[in-house]
């Protein structure tokens, strides 16, 4: 069942994201391309919470790439950048937590800024381990919380406002993906251990 | 770490201005309270008028990147009316030092940055 006061909260983030999103996603956009670079050809890939479709600027060409997000206002706006990658992305609006995709279906799962805004992480993570096949690869490009002093209680601070608004701030998402079964192969620190980039992948 | 001259510009001035802002926000709080809790008020009040004001520097200069120093040197910043009362009469020089503290704040962040900026192997 879609987590619907999820959905709801996105839906009426959808009309402004772009404007407030315009800053990070100039800043990251070296990052997100190194990552998304590691897309590749002929692998069924899956990226989830696609949100206005951002991050399709950064996408290498010629993929053939399942999106979905939880809510459907923000799909429409993905929807004139989704026509305008030049390759394949079919867009489906579903809940991370309960996607409707056989198990061991793909082959690389991406995430941008996903599991910070994911109520049950965890659950979030399970489930992207089911529809991976063995061997697949998890990469997120993801912010955490902090284990470095006094950064870490500045995010601790301001937690409980910003979680009422958008994301968590102070997540171990890290220590999450290990939780979920993956093996974590690397962590890139893109700006102190918050912003980071994270390659794990599914041994069974 | 960040080398685009565009965003260490943005970065530098969104520091020093939320952190004036955190400054400001405290020095509205009364002076005839106890230096503790004007300190500890302060800072509450300065962090909650900095994070309001933040997303119209975030959404020309990035995320967490602003944010960080942002929240950092505001908190510091707020205390300063209650930690140093003869500062009160004079706006300008708070402001002043305010925006130093969030130039000191964003310094401090970057250091920290360089040493742990980099890909870690999981063994």
């Amino acid at each position: 069942m879609v987590d619907l006061k999820t959905q709801r909260r996105w839906d009426g983030t959808a009309g402004f994201y772009d404007l407030l999103a315009h800053g990070p996603e100039q800043r990251w956009e070296p990052a997100k391309r190194a990552l998304f670079s590691r897309m590749r050809r002929g692998n069924k890939i899956l990226f989830a919470a696609l949100g206005t479709g951002l991050d399709i600027a950064f996408f290498p060409p010629d993929q053939e790439i399942m999106a979905i997000d939880i809510s459907p206002r923000m799909l429409e706006r993905a929807q004139p950048r989704v026509v305008r990658y030049m390759g394949r992305i079919e867009v489906r609006q579903m809940d991370v937590c309960v996607m409707d995709f056989p198990d061991g279906y793909f082959d690389q799962v991406f995430t941008s800024c996903t599991f910070c805004s994911v109520p049950d992480p965890i659950r979030g993570l399970e489930s992207l381990h089911r529809v991976l096949k063995p061997e697949g690869e998890l990469l997120m490009f993801e912010h955490t919380g902090s284990k470095i002093l006094p950064f870490k209680w500045i995010l601790d601070m301001c937690n409980p406002i910003c979680r009422h608004i958008g994301p968590e701030m102070n997540r171990d998402t890290v220590a999450n993906v290990r939780r979920a079964g993956f093996k974590v192969e690397s962590v890139n620190n893109l700006f102190l251990d918050v912003v980071k980039t994270i390659r794990a992948c599914k041994v069974e | 770490m960040e080398r685009r001259l565009y965003f260490i510009i943005g970065d530098v001035v969104s520091c020093s201005a939320l952190s004036v802002v955190g400054t400001w926000a405290a020095y509205l709080l009364p002076s005839t309270w106890p230096m503790m809790l004007e300190m500890m008020v302060g800072m509450v009040v300065g962090m909650i008028a900095t994070m309001a004001v933040l997303p119209v520097f975030m959404m020309w200069f990035g995320a967490m990147e602003v944010m960080v120093p942002a929240m950092l040197g505001s908190m510091l910043s707020s205390m300063l009316p209650s930690m140093v009362p003869q500062w009160r009469g004079d706006p300008g020089v708070l402001s002043m030092l305010g925006a130093g503290i969030g130039v000191l704040a964003w310094l401090f962040t970057r250091v920290t940055d360089h040493f742990f900026h980099g890909e870690e192997i999981d063994g």
